[in-house]
């Protein structure tokens, strides 16, 4: 995938997506969006805008009805095995439910072994085995957690697992959808502190999912706003949130919790 | 006669375990406090800080095998000593209840209708075409659309935000004094949130319903509350007037809440600090003050003394050395 890859090029650009369950239902219509290496697209909306739906279009997990999206600069429509494969290894998602995206059956060791022997079998054992405890690090776990299952970890250890496995190849991009919105706000704290240094530190493009506006503000520099299906708002983070043009975002500003600032910081 | 009306609900040093072979887990290790009419009291903390034990163990809604001391009382009486039955009839009548996730709390194969009916015919406040009337007006009051085609659909044909809205229709449905609101709001999108609580605090003011909103979240909380509670580990660590909590929190565990929430303002270059470590469990507390691993400004006295709540002007703070205003 990375070799089809050309200068200028785009990293992802989707182009008048729709996506239809049922006759005369859209999921999605007319979605247009670019991402380029190493950038950071937000996509905001509520329960219901569109979002879940549009990831799922970018990973090939629905059909797409009209439009296009192109990876690299080939269109997914024209993806042969080899393209399929090298997306699933590049294109790497992270989702709300940790628990529920790891297999309850395998420990974290296994669990974190598998993407690499299926992808990289060529690196040999050491260097796989050195690679994730690398990883393990960098998402703040220590070792002792290899030999654990999933449901002995709390919330926030199984989405830094999800977000290690997501890694362990070296992505492209990470897609993340809701990865914070199940968990404490103090836990979504740290993993946006984890994803905001991965992202920096590896050079992968991050799409962030989410409904709240102040999490997505946090992490990246382009904004979409969906709004049943459509885009309603697209740019530069900054400048949508300082002047929104559309009342929905308008709203979703209003919506984000607005906690009083402490009146004086006595100690740092 | 005192200006202050006497509290809907009084916990004084209540205390859950539970019996483990390791022996027992204290999962809420003496918490105190009072809701009176129309106030709305918050409680905050992570996972496992106990919040939900504290308020559910005395009406027998946690965990079966939990044990319960001190003392919980609802207008003057004793819940603890009250059989299954006697509870029975406090549970839904005199105290609502709503939860985390609407789909759970709903029977899925019911109309939402007859799940409201069912509620006000077990307490007796209605029945038949009167209980149906009943239910088309709660639907009103918490302003679903189209009430009168809801009546008859089931749970699955709802929003989260509806099905929420449905759940707290049945927790007012026979006028409780108490509502208790277990993150009512945190599988909600923020849109919704704001309006559910929009919901709850005007159902606070026109009933004078004492509301205990138990939320991991200050945002939500803050919206609402009037006082205060931050849990750690079992205990309350920061009690106050909710304006004074926030604005200048006395704990450092309070401070260390507060910055890791996302706010629409604050600096984009500047990382949110976020609480290192995690919420310790219940089988392997630290010594002294709970929090001493995760706090920036613990001494060797937090490592070895546990500090007791102690009042702080209109607060109380259970810290060696609290934040200074």
């Amino acid at each position: 995938m990375n070799a089809a890859l050309k200068a200028g090029v785009p990293l992802l650009r989707v182009r008048d997506l729709a996506v239809q369950y049922r006759e005369h239902r859209h999921a999605l219509r007319g979605v247009s969006m670019e991402l380029g290496e190493g950038g950071a697209l937000g996509i905001c909306g509520e329960s219901g805008s569109g979002k879940s739906t549009l990831v799922r279009a970018l990973l090939g997990l629905v059909p797409v009805s009209q439009g296009e999206i192109h990876w690299y600069g080939r269109s997914m429509a024209t993806f042969g095995r080899k393209e399929w494969r090298a997306l699933r290894r590049t294109v790497q998602p992270v989702f709300q439910d940790p628990l529920a995206s790891l297999d309850p059956r395998m420990r974290v060791r296994e669990i974190l072994a598998e993407p690499l022997r299926v992808h990289r079998q060529e690196l040999g054992a050491a260097v796989r085995e050195q690679r994730i405890s690398s990883l393990l690090a960098r998402v703040g776990l220590t070792a002792g957690v290899l030999s654990r299952y999933p449901h002995e970890l709390s919330g926030g250890q199984c989405q830094r697992i999800c977000i290690a496995r997501a890694m362990l190849l070296e992505p492209g991009v990470l897609v993340c959808d809701e990865p914070v919105s199940a968990l404490d706000v103090s836990i979504q704290a740290q993993i946006l502190a984890v994803l905001q240094t991965l992202h920096r530190e590896s050079g992968a493009a991050l799409v962030f999912v989410s409904h709240n506006l102040a999490l997505v503000r946090r992490l990246c520099s382009q904004v979409i706003v969906l709004r049943g299906g459509a885009v309603v708002e697209a740019g530069l983070t900054r400048e949508v949130l300082d002047n929104p043009q559309h009342p929905y975002t308008r709203q979703l500003i209003a919506a984000v919790p607005v906690v009083p600032r402490r009146a004086a910081r006595s100690e740092q | 006669m005192s200006s202050i009306p006497a509290p809907v609900l009084e916990l004084r040093d209540l205390v859950v375990q539970f019996v483990s072979r390791e022996g027992p887990l204290v999962a809420v290790a003496g918490v105190t406090l009072a809701v009176r009419p129309g106030e709305c009291v918050g409680i905050v903390g992570e996972s496992g800080a106990g919040k939900s034990q504290a308020l559910l163990a005395p009406f027998r809604l946690a965990a079966s095998a939990a044990q319960v001391g001190g003392i919980a009382q609802l207008h003057g009486e004793g819940l603890l000593a009250l059989d299954e039955h006697a509870l029975d009839r406090v549970r839904g009548a005199q105290v609502g209840f709503v939860f985390q996730d609407p789909m759970s709390s709903l029977t899925p194969h019911r109309t939402i209708g007859d799940q409201i009916i069912e509620v006000l015919e077990h307490h007796g406040r209605a029945r038949g075409q009167a209980a149906r009337e009943r239910a088309l007006a709660l639907l009103h009051k918490v302003r679903i659309d189209d009430p009168a085609r809801r009546l008859d659909q089931y749970p699955h044909e709802l929003s989260g935000g509806q099905r929420q809205r449905v759940l707290i229709a049945i927790a007012v449905a026979c006028d409780p004094a108490l509502l208790i609101a277990d993150e009512p709001t945190t599988a909600l999108d923020v849109t919704v949130q704001a309006e559910v609580l929009a919901l709850l605090a005007e159902l606070r003011v026109e009933r004078r319903l004492a509301v205990v909103l138990v939320s991991h979240d200050f945002g939500v909380v803050s919206r609402l509350a009037d006082r205060i509670f931050v849990m750690y580990a079992g205990r309350v660590v920061e009690e106050g007037p909710a304006s004074v909590v926030l604005a200048a929190p006395g704990h450092p565990y309070t401070a260390a809440l507060l910055a890791c929430i996302a706010r629409m303002d604050d600096a984009l270059d500047a990382p949110l600090p976020p609480i290192p470590g995690q919420p310790p469990e219940p089988r392997a507390l630290p010594t002294g003050c709970a929090f001493h691993p995760r706090c920036p400004r613990a001494v060797v006295r937090c490592r070895s003394e546990s500090p007791a709540l102690v009042a702080d002007g209109p607060r109380a703070v259970a810290c060696h050395f609290p934040l200074s205003p």
